[in-house]
């Protein structure tokens, strides 16, 4: 079960949807979540959002309290770590 | 020997680790401080490697019990590595897994919702693209024609009644007249305000990027274009630090880092200044709606496809010069249903990102401005003096000139241009606020004689608002496809606009639209402002900034010469 | 004699809050656990006659403690052994629930699955088959749609019923020994 997740990304020509693997693996998205949260646990997944601006970005946005504006929670992506 | 009898176990683990789980839930089942636990659920943890059971095993557990569990885990490392619990968790995985095939029949077909219907089409293989390409048209006709209306109205406010409001009360006061004057009017009106006008085209831009984003299309878009990124051989996960990139180039860099090698890291760095940010939109507007009023949507739509062309075909050549090619890594993406964008949110981020511009036009453009009309304010030979110099003999234009024969080639060698693309490295609006002053010096004072009343500007502030709306209310039903009227776009009259077509049209030997178009293009290639090279720097190293510096603006020069010169030998005039 | 127990374990939003009200209805009490800062529900209930303390558990996705709420869920079911527990699972999530379930049924505690949200996975399509569940397991199944009131009656009864049966096969065993 587990493994499979690995193997399917080890092995994908093109970029799937949550969805789609989910389909792929016959588990209930709800499920391959729980699974591939695992996967990050152990270091073998990565899950990522993309980082905003940095410490010493040296752009007037660096006055915002909330961080910079600019930067967004672009969508969510996993993928397999080195 | 006792075995331990458990009412039902409901599933079991591969036989060696079976064998250590008994074995040890027989000696947990003896040891009284244990007993709290049931014998083989706390061997399944311990196996597991559950930290705080282990604890408590050692602090409970006599020297057998510990010596048993050391030689249990000791003989499956032997087996599994360091993955017994990766063993353990699959095995429950594949026991749930199995009920759930057996006991939930879910529909053949899921009964697909609106949100998997729209991603039908959205994401299709052939369609999504074309698909992106209109969705990023309609953002950029958005942009102009529903913001142009306002961004004039702004402007003649600023330029007219705002200056005189200002000249008035340094003449209440009794400090009119002199150099302060015209550094609040000439250098921080100017440069500032000319700026300050574009706001209702970030406003508005600012708001389709949110509407794009809280909807859930900025995921499909990331997908979509993964195929494209991946036919020039970059990763598919460069595409989201790009996007970021229309908005502004410094958190794009930073946005690099969630790509997993360096090589990728470096080689997006590199391309996202290519894609054009919201700091060089109001460049685009004042140029476009200058040479080309009626086609200003489609100019910067396609001056937003030539920075993504750019981007793939440099990627492609760096990728094949400087870095190792390397299969790309593929990813898995949630795609969340789309929903209506919830106002707050839009409300939001349009107000955060048009702040965050309103308060970099009054520290590092206000500083800009206030340098430049310094330097314009000095003189070089001439007899005038502080202040009170003709422009074309201050010491701005002495330096710009110095920098023309590099752009003369390229149809805008004016010192003019030239100044205002050396300033515009500070930050690209500085651009349109170079312009400004160095167009507009000393005329602004001229407006003051008009003498109006409070009442008459404020009579004429609404009503121009209105005006405006009026515009861009034509300009959003045009859109969907209805012309009201005649078209609306007259040349734009202004001093400023006058004065810039006459100065391109000079330096260009009688080609001003073609030096435009070349200009729009340096514009949105050139060198990155000094924020962008400074995170380049910060994340990337000197030597990747010092390339990201030089090699623009060779490619930019480039490529406003191939605009320029190309035009030229085909003899296109424009506008078509 | 020792009160009964039965403990109500579950991943979160899974409607074990609707289930512990109508089980329990007035006779509740909110406090929180021992030391920590999770609400602890409990209530009473009264099967054949008897009185069951009921406990809401916190939610948890499994009974590895890895948050406040897994520990507190773990610690009382590994370690107070209810007499009885009641898994409540969302039936139109149901692979991503029953992990739980798995860890529920190592630790040997006499189980009881209650499957809530039969209402929203209908309308999904799916089907459940609470045979090939209950076979599955090996622990009995009763279906609930909680929110609209559906099942409660079937589970208080198959909560009696297991009740009697435990304690009849304690009372065995005990006259064995």
């Amino acid at each position: 079960m587990l493994y499979q997740i690995l193997a399917i990304l080890e092995q994908a020509e093109e970029p799937l949807s949550l969805d789609e693997l989910s389909r792929r693996l016959h588990v209930e998205p709800g499920a391959l979540n729980e699974m591939i949260a695992f996967w990050v646990r152990k270091g073998r997944l990565r899950d990522s959002a993309v980082v905003g601006c940095g410490e010493k970005a040296g752009c007037s946005c660096n006055a915002n309290p909330q961080g910079c504006p600019f930067r967004h929670n672009g969508p969510r992506l996993i993928t397999l770590c080195d | 020997m006792t075995t331990i009898a458990m009412p039902n176990i409901p599933f079991r683990y591969p036989a060696p680790i079976e064998r250590e789980i008994e074995q040890l839930a027989t000696l947990f089942a003896q040891t009284p401080a244990l007993t709290d636990y049931p014998a083989r659920w706390l061997a399944i943890q311990a196996l597991e490697g559950d930290e705080a059971l282990l604890a408590e095993i050692e602090a409970g557990g006599d020297s057998r019990v510990k010596a048993a569990l050391a030689a249990s885990l000791e003989r499956l490392r032997a087996v599994y590595g360091d993955e017994i619990d990766i063993v353990m968790v699959d095995q429950r995985y594949r026991f749930v897994h199995d009920i759930a095939i057996r006991a939930v029949t879910r529909p053949a077909t899921p009964p697909a919702t609106l949100s998997d219907r729209i991603d039908r089409i959205v994401t299709h293989r052939w369609l999504g693209i074309p698909i992106f390409l209109v969705v990023m048209w309609l953002v950029f006709k958005l942009t102009t024609d529903v913001a142009a209306p306002f961004v004039d109205w702004l402007d003649r406010v600023l330029s007219g009644p705002v200056s005189r409001w200002v000249s008035g009360l340094l003449h209440l006061v009794g400090a009119g007249g002199g150099w302060f004057e015209a550094l609040l009017i000439d250098g921080v009106l100017a440069g500032v305000g000319g700026v300050l006008a574009f706001v209702p085209v970030l406003l508005t831009l600012y708001f389709a990027l949110a509407l794009l984003e809280d909807s859930g299309y900025m995921a499909r878009a990331a997908f979509v274009m993964d195929r494209v990124m991946r036919l020039f051989g970059l990763h598919g996960k460069s595409f989201l630090p790009m996007i970021v990139g229309f908005g502004c180039s410094v958190p794009a860099i930073y946005a690099t880092r969630t790509l997993d090698s360096r090589r990728d890291r470096i080689l997006t760095g590199l391309l996202v200044p290519f894609m054009s940010c919201s700091a060089r939109l109001p460049v685009y507007v004042l140029i476009t709606m200058i040479f080309f009023p009626q086609y200003a949507g489609h100019v910067i739509f396609a001056l937003y496809l030539i920075g993504i062309a750019t981007a793939v075909g440099v990627g492609a050549l760096l990728r094949g010069l400087l870095f190792r090619q390397q299969p790309a890594t593929p990813f898995v993406l949630e795609l969340p249903p789309y929903r209506l964008p919830a106002p707050g949110n839009i409300w939001r981020q349009m107000w955060e990102r048009t702040s965050a511009f309103v308060r970099k036009a009054g520290t590092i453009i206000l500083t800009a401005s206030i340098v430049v009309w310094l330097l314009l304010a000095i003189p070089v030979g001439g007899e005038g003096q502080f202040a009170n110099t003709p422009v074309e003999q201050s010491a701005f234009a002495g330096l710009a000139r110095a920098t023309t024969p590099v752009f003369a080639p390229l149809g805008f060698g004016n010192w003019e241009s030239s100044g205002a693309l050396v300033t515009g490295l500070i930050a690209k609006e500085v651009v349109v606020g170079t312009l400004t002053q160095v167009y507009t010096g000393g005329e602004a004072a001229a407006d003051d004689t008009a003498a109006m009343t409070l009442s008459e500007d404020l009579v004429l502030i609404v009503g121009d608002f209105g005006a405006a709306v009026g515009e861009a209310l034509r300009a959003l039903v045009g859109m969907v496809g209805f012309e009201i009227g005649a078209a609306l776009e007259e040349p734009v009259t202004t001093g400023l606009a006058a004065a810039i077509q006459v100065g391109l049209a000079t330096s260009s030997n009688g080609h001003g639209e073609l030096a435009a178009l070349a200009f729009l293009v340096f514009v949105l290639l050139y060198t990155p402002c000094v924020a962008t090279l400074a995170a380049s720097r910060h994340e990337f190293g000197l030597r990747w900034m010092l390339v990201s510096l030089v090699g623009q603006f060779v490619i930019a020069w480039l490529a406003a010469l191939l605009v320029f010169q190309g035009g030229l030998a085909l003899g296109i005039r424009l506008p078509l | 004699m020792s009160e009964i127990v039965v403990a109500l374990a579950g991943n979160p939003n899974v409607g074990k809050s609707t289930i512990f009200n109508a089980l329990t209805g007035l006779h509740q009490h909110v406090g929180n656990w021992p030391g920590k800062t999770v609400e602890r529900k409990e209530g009473r209930l009264l099967l054949n006659g008897k009185t069951v303390t009921v406990v809401d558990l916190p939610g948890a996705y499994s009974l590895a403690a890895r948050s406040l709420e897994e520990q507190i869920a773990r610690d009382f079911i590994a370690r107070g052994r209810p007499d009885l527990v009641v898994n409540v699972v969302d039936a139109a999530n149901l692979e991503r629930n029953l992990y739980l379930t798995a860890q529920l049924l190592e630790t040997g505690v006499p189980l009881l699955l209650a499957l809530n949200m039969t209402d929203i996975a209908a309308s999904r399509g799916i089907v459940i088959n609470p045979a090939a569940l209950s076979a599955g397991l090996g622990v009995p199944v009763t279906l609930l749609a909680a929110s609209r009131g559906e099942g409660i009656s079937a589970l208080k009864a198959t909560m009696a019923e297991m009740l009697a049966r435990l304690k009849s096969s304690k009372q065995m065993r005990e006259v064995a020994a």
